[in-house]
């Protein structure tokens, strides 16, 4: 189980707007994004519907938007984490950010 | 072709015949209720159009394959790999097309959503509400002139106004 003051360093990953993590029962874990409940919701059915296509190769799931605050939704061991990208910098710089984040994140999980 | 059941939401798999005039009528093989509703078709000779024009348009060494994909009609041209048949393509569409759904429920401005995995990626473009067509591919981020093309692909619309532009 990863701590949730864990998941809380995502918002000072750069490039993130804001963030929303759910279990895999669509519970909240840990979030600071509007409307925490609908986005859960979101975040729980897509990033369950990803999983069934890709299994342990997803790597996450890209909303493009027209205001560029694209969405993403990356699996973390049982959890889905769900990110509102900073309109001013690139899918690429951001996903980097983010898998270089959870694979630390994952490394230091308790056993 | 499958239709989903009004009453216990459950698949059937029927044949084309089974769909007249635009309304299918069968019975649920699951909770056997007559099931009798009206779907929106794509006229045959718009997805020969269509698929040409896709076909032409999408020819990059980078595709792996694509399809096309109504939410009531399930696959409706399918320049796959021969690995995947047409039940497994109806699975993938649904799953696709409904994480788009519930995406624009959130966001209302999302028009495609891109899969990455870890040796390929499948983006989901709408062409309309109903009409998706469904690229799988080598790389990520996609190039400039498959982008290109595929916000083109936005111009095509066979569902509704039954022509391509």
């Amino acid at each position: 189980m990863i701590p949730r003051k864990a998941f809380m360093q995502i918002a000072t990953v750069t490039g993130v707007d804001q963030y929303i993590v759910v279990d895999h029962m669509g519970q909240i874990i840990a979030h600071d994004i509007k409307d925490p409940e609908r986005s859960a919701g979101m975040v729980f059915a897509c990033g369950r519907n990803a999983y069934a296509i890709g299994k342990t190769r997803l790597k996450y799931v890209l909303f493009p938007r027209e205001n560029q605050k694209n969405f993403f939704i990356f699996p973390v061991g049982n959890y889905y984490l769900g990110v509102v990208k900073e309109h001013s910098i690139d899918n690429s710089v951001l996903t980097d950010n983010i898998m270089t984040f959870l694979t630390g994140l994952l490394k230091v999980r308790p056993q | 072709m499958i239709f989903f059941c009004e009453d216990c939401g459950k698949k059937n798999v029927l044949s084309s015949e089974q769909l007249k005039d635009g309304k299918v009528v069968f019975r649920c093989s699951t909770c056997n209720y007559w099931n009798s509703y009206s779907v929106k078709t794509v006229k045959a000779p718009d997805l020969k159009r269509a698929d040409a024009f896709l076909k032409t348009r999408l020819h990059f060494p980078e595709i792996i394959g694509f399809f096309l994909f109504h939410t009531a009609t399930g696959v409706l041209t399918n320049n796959m790999p021969d690995m995947l048949n047409n039940s497994d393509l109806e699975v993938l569409g649904n799953l696709l097309i409904k994480t788009v759904s519930i995406g624009r429920s959130q966001y209302p401005d999302v028009k495609e959503i891109s899969l990455i995995l870890s040796s390929k990626n499948i983006t989901v473009k709408m062409i309309n509400k109903d009409l998706a067509v469904i690229i799988v591919g080598k790389t990520f981020p996609l190039s400039k002139p498959l982008r290109d093309q595929l916000d083109r692909i936005g111009s095509i619309d066979t569902a509704q106004n039954g022509h391509l532009k």
